[in-house]
């Protein structure tokens, strides 16, 4: 069972009211061209590096991006603009899932190995992502715009030290803290509080 | 590097060129099929290649070419992880009225009870390079230890809105697919049904490995320097030089910008390039599946003996190279590749066990 430890964590749910002005003033610019649900993906990306005290992603780290809805709203405003004609090039984009990868390598300065995928469990896509990553780790992220919306990240390295006790937990620990260590039997989560550090502490 | 690799257990394709590899071959063998055009929105029209399957009930026609593909494939293990890969998903069903599902994964849960599927399901969704994304994830899982097989099922059928979109954007031909052609103009879009099975029963295709980067630069193309890592990415991998290379199967959709760009960092890579080969316009792009039905249709032209000719085009001065005519004399290992929208660039390297014997 591969250990891995938290070194950055955005776990708000839901995010506050003012994320787009965060994140406009996190980027010194609103992101151009990318709709909301790129956006949010956007403003917890950069929570997490901020939280785990990296100026961006490294080209060797895996990212992730899971999703439910993916961009349900701007699919929905496009399909009803192209039942009358061509939709306006930025409605297409901007309903694409895909079109979040270029924008997150564009804002975390990242040329790596990323993808969008979906899955019930959202346990399910970190394990995936676990096994396909190297030593240089990965970013993972579930980000929804339903509701009040939710953009939870994860920044994980490998932990080649010893292993604290290991508990089962289910998805919605991570928000804790005092969880400093992950590792994944299928889709059961096991985590682990360090008791000597927090783990970007 | 990931070189213990998987195998190609089973494949199972409908493209335009017909509704199973059997059918499709014969008719690549008699010449391949001509684009029809497709309204895309009053009176917009665009060329596209579609399956012969004239049912007009989007969900009834898409449950059946998919237990097809997946029947063609032969015994699967359906408690194995299914990984659907699709960009447009269930739009051509919302286009004829049906409701909004409640979120994405519910289409893949619909298609995985299509197929009384047990194991767990993912839909990836990276544009074009959503077939060769799952199945890296599928071979990594394999290697991992963590399945014996997974199933790949690319997915790209019929919808206005796909084809309105592209064309807004301006990067569809509006005549007919035209790889690495002086007078190439864009993408003709394609559907396609392409069912994947991987797993570690030894078997004449294994994955050697392969790699996915991503580019934020543009949104909607391919970039030469981008081109050139992820190949040395997928080479290294997979445990070979590049000059084992024998074929490299190239996106080469037709698209002026990419397909100048896709050559460029190829040849950054490659001294002295190897056979080239395309299969967009014999199937046009088939978007989210078209890495699983490239992979499925190349690998069965080979099995079958079969080349798929290149459309009589004039090739561009400026890029300098050719398809191959015909069947390169030697063929072990495939560079495969899909490039493109969303800033993917991706790779697999195949290689055909039989020859490595030989």
């Amino acid at each position: 069972m591969k250990l891995w430890r938290i070194v950055g964590r955005h776990f708000d749910d839901p995010p506050p009211d003012d994320w787009r002005q965060r994140l406009a003033t996190r980027l010194g610019e609103r992101p151009r061209r990318v709709g909301a649900w790129v956006e949010l993906a956007l403003y917890g990306a950069l929570q997490c590096l901020d939280d785990a005290g990296e100026a961006g992603l490294p080209d060797a780290a895996l990212l992730s991006l899971s999703t439910l809805h993916g961009p349900d709203i701007a699919l929905r405003a496009a399909l009803a603009e192209a039942h009358d004609g061509l939709p306006l090039p930025i409605g297409f984009l901007t309903s694409q899932p895909g079109q979040a990868l270029p924008a997150l390598a564009r804002y975390l300065n990242w040329h790596g190995e990323g993808r969008c995928l979906s899955s019930r469990a959202p346990a399910l896509a970190l394990q995936l992502a676990c096994i396909e990553a190297g030593p240089a780790g990965l970013l993972a992220g579930w980000v929804d715009e339903d509701g009040p919306g939710r953009s939870l990240w994860l920044r994980l390295l490998p932990e080649p030290g010893p292993a604290p006790t290991l508990v089962g937990g289910v998805f919605e620990t991570l928000a804790d803290p005092a969880v400093t260590h992950l590792a994944l039997t299928g889709a059961q989560l096991h985590l682990g509080r360090s008791p000597l550090e927090r783990a970007h502490g | 590097m990931s070189v213990a690799g998987s195998y190609l257990q089973g494949r199972g394709l409908a493209c335009a060129l017909g509704l199973d590899l059997p059918r499709a071959l014969a008719r690549l063998a008699a010449g391949g099929v001509r684009p029809a055009m497709f309204e895309s929105a009053p009176d917009a029209f665009f060329p596209a290649f579609t399956i012969p399957d004239a049912d007009p009930d989007w969900h009834a026609r898409g449950r059946r070419l998919v237990r097809a593909a997946v029947a063609e494939c032969g015994p699967v293990d359906r408690s194995a992880p299914l990984f659907l890969a699709s960009s447009s998903l269930n739009v051509g069903a919302l286009e004829q009225g049906s409701p909004f599902l409640p979120d994405c994964q519910r289409f893949a849960e619909d298609v995985a009870g299509w197929l009384d599927w047990r194991g767990p399901v993912f839909w990836v969704s990276t544009a074009c390079t959503s077939s060769i994304v799952a199945l890296l994830s599928a071979h990594r899982l394999i290697g991992a230890g963590e399945a014996d097989s997974a199933l790949v099922l690319g997915l790209e059928l019929t919808n206005r809105f796909s084809s309105a979109g592209f064309g807004a954007l301006q990067l569809l031909d509006p005549q007919a697919p035209r790889p690495l052609a002086a007078d190439r103009a864009g993408l003709v879009l394609g559907e396609a049904v392409a069912a994947v099975c991987l797993g570690r029963k030894t078997a004449r295709w294994r994955l050697r490995g392969g790699a996915n980067r991503v580019d934020g630069s543009n949104p909607a193309g391919a970039s030469r320097h981008t081109v050139e890592r992820m190949v040395h990415a997928a080479l290294a991998d997979s445990g070979i030089g590049a000059a084992e290379v024998d074929l490299i199967k190239l996106q080469a959709a037709g698209s002026p910008h990419n397909d100048a760009e896709e050559i460029a960092g190829l040849k950054a890579v490659f001294p002295c390039l190897p056979a080239l080969g395309t299969l967009k316009a014999s199937i046009g792009h088939t978007l989210g599946a078209a890495g699983a039905a490239e992979l499925a249709l190349l690998t069965a032209c080979i099995d079958a003996g079969i080349w798929p000719e290149p459309p009589g085009c004039a090739p561009d001065p400026d890029l300098a190279v050719a398809l191959a005519p015909r069947r390169p004399p030697r063929l072990r290992f495939i560079l495969a590749q899909i490039l493109g929208f969303g800033g993917g660039h991706a790779a697999l390297v195949l290689e055909d066990c039989q020859e490595s014997l030989s």
